[in-house]
């Protein structure tokens, strides 16, 4: 073991008492607060991985975005020595998780990928291990498992749930929601939960919640919903799905998806938009509005959405995000004030589509900056794609899609949508396009 | 018909014939590989002259494994052979994320007719991720992620037929090979994928090689 220092307890100290801690300043605590809870005690030592051969990237999770920087950055810059922090031992995909509960997937079409082989095929370093601290100062990263001293720093964290966005603010009602009505955003086995729920359904009401903001995955509630209604219609299960949308029209594709539930779901899907929850009751099973109140037989309940919790325990945060996006360069992805921590994935700032073919998209971009700025070099940017395709039907599938990029606007200093292409006719060679396009980046990432 | 009474009846027709390649698809490096002749479902030699402009043919190279396409364009293409240099071949692994064709299905195809995700005719098009390639200008990238183009195959036109015996520009075989292991064990059995082509090489009609091939 190696020799704990006073500067790992404090910092680790920091963690505990500060509770969602901290940059390289707020890790240090104050006093008062350390002498509240005292210093856990843990010893810190340097990681069991093998010693740098080069510049050392870490890459802390194992998302599409993580995945695609680990290794593109070891394609674009061979030097680079470069370590993944992944808290789990197993992938599956937030990507086409919806196809799994109308059987249009299985299970092993989203999970039939190793870390192990990522790491082995694209030479570079898999640490299974939960990142739980930075110091930007001696250039550490913290995790479980020991710590890392990196050269460059990509997180790529995801995101968490915000519950108070739905007007939930009891840790039990919370908790209950997390566990028996999951979103289905964040782990994979709310995928399994959510699978069982539909499949177990035995009549009645299913409520989709469609959250405000720039949530994760504009489409896939909707998306949800089909393939909910299509498992139901072809099992002659006499239930409803109820969408309770916070927004005021369908997000995204809104004719494609409108077409879809009159044409194939009149009498399962009911669409309502403009619905401001302001809390649920997971016991009674009732959601309620100012005005109105809706109970269910079952639910995914999608709360609002936040960068993840290890943003603002790193310090990281925009303070001027709603969503507790992390403080960076809209172009380069560093954090502000130090061009060796990037924060890239859907705990960016910017108001790009937080889903899997925009964060691998942008990932080959940063792979770029990141080698370039190894090499002193600079790179100009480059937007991020969109393509997302929406699986409307089954038996046969067909699908719906939007293939879009961004532009930054100088004068109102925001990005928008550019070169926007919207597929809204359904059809079987979408359907068939969409487990292409997902086995694609499943071969970017892993192969 | 035995490998060299086919090359001597190719022989035995207009004379050899070299196209003139464009300074841009000769200033890519070429990689020899083994010199093929490409014939027909039945062995026997494809008839340049009588190639299909409607649609593209399969046929593999460099390796068993390797789906390339054999496309005869309208009018003169960088690199073309054959009749009015329009006769062109490039690998149909996708740069981007080495979609391909399959017997079962083919995300990616050359639409002689208009295409939506194109935005025009006569382009190659993955559906899957919508990278688009110019086949008359040596499959460079038109719109879409795809990094590269599509690596050329080298074609030598004799007469009425033609033969295989390159590749020319950046390749994704290695990836290829890697991603699909499994898939070609089971479509082309264990060890043969990766030999190399030899001899003839079987050149069909994507839409009888393949069950499903897209169009977006």
């Amino acid at each position: 073991m190696g020799k704990l220092t006073r500067r790992d307890l404090i910092k680790l100290g920091g963690i505990t008492a500060a509770g969602m801690a901290a940059s390289s300043e707020l890790v240090r605590p104050a006093p008062a607060q350390a002498a509240l809870v005292g210093p856990m005690i843990s010893r810190q030592t340097r990681a069991d991985v093998p010693a740098a051969q080069g510049p050392r990237l870490v890459v802390i999770g194992g998302g599409t975005s993580g995945l695609t920087i680990a290794k593109y950055a070891k394609r674009e810059h061979p030097s680079f020595d470069v370590v993944l922090v992944e808290k789990r031992d197993m992938y599956e995909s937030c990507f086409t998780s919806n196809l799994l509960y109308s059987d249009v997937t299985t299970l092993e079409f989203n999970a039939n990928e190793s870390f192990l082989d990522a790491a082995k095929n694209n030479n570079y370093t898999y640490f299974n291990a939960t990142a739980i601290g930075l110091d930007r100062d001696t250039r550490r990263v913290y995790t479980n498992r020991g710590w890392l001293a990196y050269d460059f720093l990509v997180i790529a964290p995801g995101i968490d749930y915000d519950y108070s966005r739905a007007g939930v603010n009891d840790p039990a009602a919370e908790y209950m929601l997390r566990t028996q009505y999951p979103g289905g955003f964040t782990m994979p086995t709310e995928h399994i939960t959510i699978r069982r729920k539909v499949h177990e359904f035995s009549g009645g009401v299913f409520v989709q919640t469609v959250p405000g903001g720039n949530y994760r995955c504009l489409p896939a509630p909707y998306e949800r919903a089909c393939m909910i209604a299509a498992y139901f219609k072809k099992n002659n299960i006499r239930g409803k799905v109820l969408i309770l949308d916070h927004n005021p029209e369908i997000t995204i594709k809104a004719h494609g998806f409108h077409a879809a539930f009159n044409d194939l779901y009149p009498t399962i899907i009911e669409y309502k938009p403009s619905v401001d929850i302001s809390g649920i009751d997971p016991v009674k099973r009732v959601i309620t509005t100012e005005f109105e109140s809706y109970s269910f037989d079952d639910a995914a309940i999608y709360p609002g959405i936040r960068a993840s919790v290890l943003i603002e325990q790193f310090g990281l945060v925009d303070p001027s995000s709603l969503q507790k996006e992390a403080h960076i360069d809209p172009f380069k992805y560093n954090v502000i004030g130090d061009e060796r921590v990037y924060v890239t994935g859907d705990s960016r700032p910017m108001p790009y589509s937080k889903s899997g073919n925009t964060s691998n998209s942008e990932g080959h971009y940063v792979a770029k900056v990141l080698a370039a700025r190894a090499q002193g070099k600079d790179i100009s940017w480059a937007s991020p794609e969109t393509l997302c395709y929406s699986m409307v039907e089954i038996d046969p599938d067909e699908a719906i899609s939007v293939d879009a990029f961004y532009a930054y606007n100088t004068a109102t200093k925001s990005f928008g949508f550019t070169n926007v292409k919207m597929d809204e006719t359904r059809d079987q060679e979408k359907g068939r396009a969409y487990l292409e396009w997902a086995k694609g980046l499943y071969r970017d990432m892993f192969d | 018909m035995r490998r060299r009474s086919f090359i001597g009846i190719c022989s035995a027709a207009l004379g050899a014939q070299v196209s003139a390649r464009l300074a841009s698809a000769r200033a890519l490096a070429l990689t020899p590989f083994n010199r093929v002749a490409l014939v027909d479902a039945g062995g026997a030699s494809l008839r340049v002259s009588a190639l299909s402009t409607a649609q593209a043919y399969i046929f593999h190279y460099p390796y068993r494994g390797t789906p390339a396409f054999l496309i005869r364009l309208e009018s003169a293409a960088a690199g073309g052979v054959g009749p009015g240099n329009a006769v062109v071949a490039f690998s149909a692994i996708c740069a981007h994320q080495l979609s391909h064709p399959s017997k079962d299905f083919s995300p990616i195809t050359y639409s002689a007719g208009y295409s939506n995700v194109a935005g025009r005719a006569g382009a190659i098009v993955c559906c899957a991720h919508h990278s688009v390639y110019d086949p008359a200008a040596g499959a460079r990238v038109l719109s879409g992620p795809a990094p590269q183009a599509l690596a050329a195959i080298e074609l030598a036109c004799e007469g009425d037929c033609l033969f295989a015996t390159g590749v020319r520009g950046p390749d994704r075989f290695d990836d290829f090979f890697r991603a699909f292991a499994e898939d070609l064990i089971n479509e082309f059995g264990r060890g043969q994928a990766r030999m190399l082509a030899q001899g003839n090489a079987t050149t069909i009609l994507l839409d009888r090689y393949t069950q499903d091939p897209l169009h977006c």
